[in-house]
């Protein structure tokens, strides 16, 4: 088991270095961070001066190299827009990006497994259609267009939420909503399907023959059997969530890690962009390690396999 | 025609009036929120950033002078100005007992020697920095009230850098930036104007609070926030939720909250937009390709009145008026030159009229110049910040030279990539340019019309350069003004560049603004909150 670990560890590790490598080269692709920052007046001195200031005037390889010696060392380099460490610069957003998502998630939940099981159970009805429905247009609906709509109705005709930003509780509502919605559908979706093959089963037929109460059924015998592939599918749409909340952020003008890469990139501030994605990067891969060490645990099988 | 006249005259009265009022001592307990797109930099010293990330800090600071919307400046710090007959030296009169804001005691002239010298160090970014380096001799202190700038060598352009106007010269306190450092004095700043900063989320907003009795203005709201908000809808379902007072409206979105029945200010100056037609750049070039329909060699007439021609049917192949009407729905105006705003600019000629739309005249000039059947040419569709209408418009241009025949292809690009290859002089595209507010038409074209200039947004002649020059070594104004009169005619005769539309922005306000005071060229940057008004 020790050995199957570390050998997770290490792919991980050079999934890391192979992501920084990755980034480093594509925001280079989009252009000169000097070309943002200067004024459009500026000199070739003052060019020269700045570009030799950030270490823009070396060599792509000197550059990676320094700034891979440097992010070993936990130091990320500098915001070129907020003259502030970009680590702490990122982490500072973190939390509004993780207060979000987990209330998105925690929504999507609360929406989707109750009416997966109900839809499930009432196969073919009208409800269940109804469900089915607007799992489907939760899908495909743009994030934008829900967070507008949403906007629209509570905070601009019945003025009971706040239209952006961050503040109290009532502030996380409406983008926690968008954000959560799409998330949910997807969520009712397979909890419906996975619910309907649990419910042909003949342990579900001994249970309900035996006079066990419905709800029990549904709920110890048919739904603790069908959460498993749920429960995965929530695992990865939550780091889903936190990586992929750039427009409910935008729209809602949230404090977040989305909203700032997006400001990043226009402003083509390297260091910030490196950090945002190594940090998701580093989130997805740390996600997909605890699952496979889970599985290994779960599974012997997984685990001897060479 | 009349009616614009009378807007910009009470403007300017309301501007001389409001300017030296002081009826106001004491704030409401209000807060006004404000929105913008962006806050772009943030930086807050003259020498870190841009001029635009200067403007959200222009109720922080103060200034020597403030311009006007036409020519000349109102006192500011200084309150009082003497220049030397040979314009070598600019003594400055400080007004006396002007405070730093939390105690960092009085604005002296050490803060104004402080500021310029800070400008000019050798790290700065300033877009004033390389003029004033080149110019400045010296700043002596004379007396804590009295400080005097020595140039190198004449110049009647000093006045025009040290105000208000953008880029702006805002007068920093040296105590603070020396005691804190760059980083701390950027990040928290201040200043003596008549809103201090009084918290700040780098990049979501800031927060000013305002300071009674300010001796230039003392604001009617005792709080004011400046909030990003990068989305359009929701910036407007905030004002219409009462969460927000004063937002910038896309033109597209103007009718939308009028229709609610917001209250829109709209201003002149904001942009002003033009075909840059690759530059016209010098036969000596690496880039000058005699294939290109419309360049040619200076040197050679023939050719270069071949070219003329072309660029004459590509300026009158496009509707200007319709592009107006449709796109920017009526909220700015036509003009005849680039770089000449409409209305008082220097050297502006009521004689050019902006030129017809005739594209059976277009055509057969293309004829005539050898195109029968057109040619092919790719319309670079600019992202540039502060600019929104300039992809709208450079589609709009594209499609009014595919009706004379022309075969255009369009090539969607952001201004940072765009900028280093304009440096380098190695486009052939045409792209719509959208030019900020400049008082001095020569003053702008001195930085993008020389063929010395990196920034490039006209055209490289070697007379125009020597023109220019000329003009910007004269030191009687009538004269100057004349002479830039005569570029201007230069510009014209020969369709340097194709002239749109001058456009305003837009502003719509919560019931609880009563009156602003907007100053020309401010675009979606608010700016000197201190004069928005609250309505009782």
């Amino acid at each position: 088991m020790q050995r199957y670990i570390l050998g997770r560890v290490v792919q991980a590790v050079i999934t890391i270095w192979f992501v920084s490598v990755i980034v480093f080269a594509l925001a280079r692709l989009t252009g000169n961070p000097l070309d943002v920052i200067l004024p459009v007046e500026a000199t070739k001195e003052q060019y020269e001066a700045m570009a030799a200031k950030l270490g823009l005037d070396k060599p792509l390889p000197v550059q990676y190299g320094i700034f891979f010696m440097n992010a070993v060392q936990g130091d990320l380099g500098e915001s070129l827009r907020f003259h502030r460490p970009a680590l702490e610069v990122v982490l500072g957003r973190l939390p509004a990006t993780l207060e979000l998502g987990v209330l998105a998630f925690l929504v999507s939940l609360a929406i989707a497994i109750p009416v997966g099981v109900y839809a499930a159970r009432h196969r073919g009805t009208s409800l269940d259609g109804v469900a089915r429905g607007v799992a489907i247009l939760g899908q495909s609906v743009p994030h934008f267009w829900t967070g507008i709509i949403l906007i629209l109705i509570f905070a601009v005709w019945l003025r009971l939420l706040p239209a952006s930003g961050k503040g109290g509780i009532q502030h996380f509502i409406l983008p926690a909503v968008t954000l959560g919605s799409v998330m949910a559908a997807g969520i009712m979706r397979l909890t419906r399907s996975a619910m309907l093959d649990v419910l042909g089963s003949e342990y579900i037929k001994l249970a309900r023959a035996k006079g066990v109460r419905e709800s029990i059924v549904l709920w110890k015998h048919a739904f603790k059997n069908a959460a498993l592939p749920v429960l995965t599918f929530s695992a990865v749409m939550f780091v889903r969530i936190l990586t992929g909340s750039i427009v409910t952020e935008t729209v809602f003008a949230w404090p977040g890690i989305g909203r700032l890469v997006v400001e990043a990139v226009s402003y083509r501030d390297f260091p910030v962009i490196q950090t945002v994605v190594m940090l998701m990067s580093a989130m997805y891969i740390a996600g997909n390690l605890t699952t496979d060490i889970l599985y290994a645990y779960v599974n012997p099988k997984i685990r001897y396999r060479k | 025609m009349i009616s614009k006249k009378c807007v910009a005259l009470t403007l300017v009265l309301s501007f001389l009036v409001v300017w030296q009022s002081h009826a106001q001592t004491k704030p409401f307990e209000q807060e006004l929120v404000a929105l913008t797109a962006s806050l772009h930099g943030e930086n807050a010293l003259p020498h870190m950033g841009s001029y635009i990330d200067l403007n959200f800090w222009s109720s922080t600071y103060d200034y020597l002078l403030y311009a006007t919307p036409t020519e000349g400046f109102t006192p500011g710090l200084a309150e009082r100005w003497r220049v030397t007959d040979n314009q070598t030296r600019y003594t400055f009169y400080l007004r006396k007992g002007v405070q730093f804001h939390e105690g960092w005691g009085e604005v002296t002239a050490e803060d104004v020697k402080f500021t310029l010298d800070l400008i000019m160090r050798k790290d700065s970014i300033s877009s004033q920095a390389r003029f004033l380096r080149e110019i400045v001799d010296r700043v002596v202190v004379d007396n804590p009230y009295q400080v005097t700038v020595i140039l190198k060598r004449p110049d009647w352009q000093f006045l025009d850098i040290v105000n208000n106007d953008s880029p702006p010269v805002p007068i920093v306190c040296k105590k603070y930036v020396e005691k804190v450092g760059d980083k701390e004095a950027n990040l928290k700043p201040i200043g003596s104007g008549p809103y201090r900063v009084a918290k700040r989320m780098p990049g979501e907003f800031i927060r000013f609070e305002a300071v009674p009795n300010h001796w230039r203005r003392t604001p009617d709201f005792k709080w004011a926030t400046i909030r990003a908000v990068p989305e359009a809808s929701t910036r407007i379902a905030m004002l219409r939720a009462g969460q927000a007072d004063l937002i910038p409206v896309p033109t597209d979105k103007v009718p939308e909250v009028e229709k609610a029945g917001y209250r829109t200010f709209s201003n002149s100056g904001a942009r002003l937009y033009w075909v840059i037609l690759g530059s016209l750049p010098l036969p000596t070039r690496d880039v000058f390709d005699p294939k290109v329909p419309w360049w040619a060699d200076y040197r050679n007439t023939n050719e270069w009145e071949r070219a003329k021609k072309v660029r004459k049917a590509m300026t009158l192949a496009i509707n200007r008026k319709e592009i107006l009407d449709t796109i920017l729905l009526g909220r700015g105006s036509l003009y005849g030159v680039s770089h000449f705003w409409p209305g008082n600019t220097p050297g502006n000629d009521p004689k050019w009229e902006t030129n017809p739309y005739d594209p059976k005249e277009a055509k057969r000039l293309l004829a005539e110049a050898g195109y029968p059947n057109g040619f092919e040419l790719t319309m670079i569709l600019l992202k540039h910040d502060g600019r929104p209408e300039a992809p709208h418009l450079g589609e709009a241009v594209a499609m009014y030279w595919e009706k004379i025949g022309l075969r255009v292809k369009r090539l969607p690009m952001d201004f940072a990539t765009l900028r280093p290859q304009m440096y380098a002089r190695k486009l052939k595209e045409c792209w719509v340019f959208g030019q900020q507010w400049e008082k001095e038409p020569i003053v702008a074209m001195s930085i993008d019309s020389m063929s010395t200039s990196q920034y490039f947004t006209g055209a490289e002649h070697p007379g125009l350069d020597k023109m220019i020059t000329d003009t910007l070594a004269e030191m009687d104004s009538k004269k100057r003004h004349e002479m830039t009169r005569q570029i201007g005619q230069f510009f014209y005769e020969n369709y340097l560049t194709i002239p749109l539309v001058e456009k305003g922005s837009v502003w719509a306000t919560s019931s609880r603004v009563a009156d602003w005071m907007m100053i020309p060229g401010m675009n979606s940057d608010v700016q000197l909150l201190e004069y928005i008004t609250y309505k009782r």
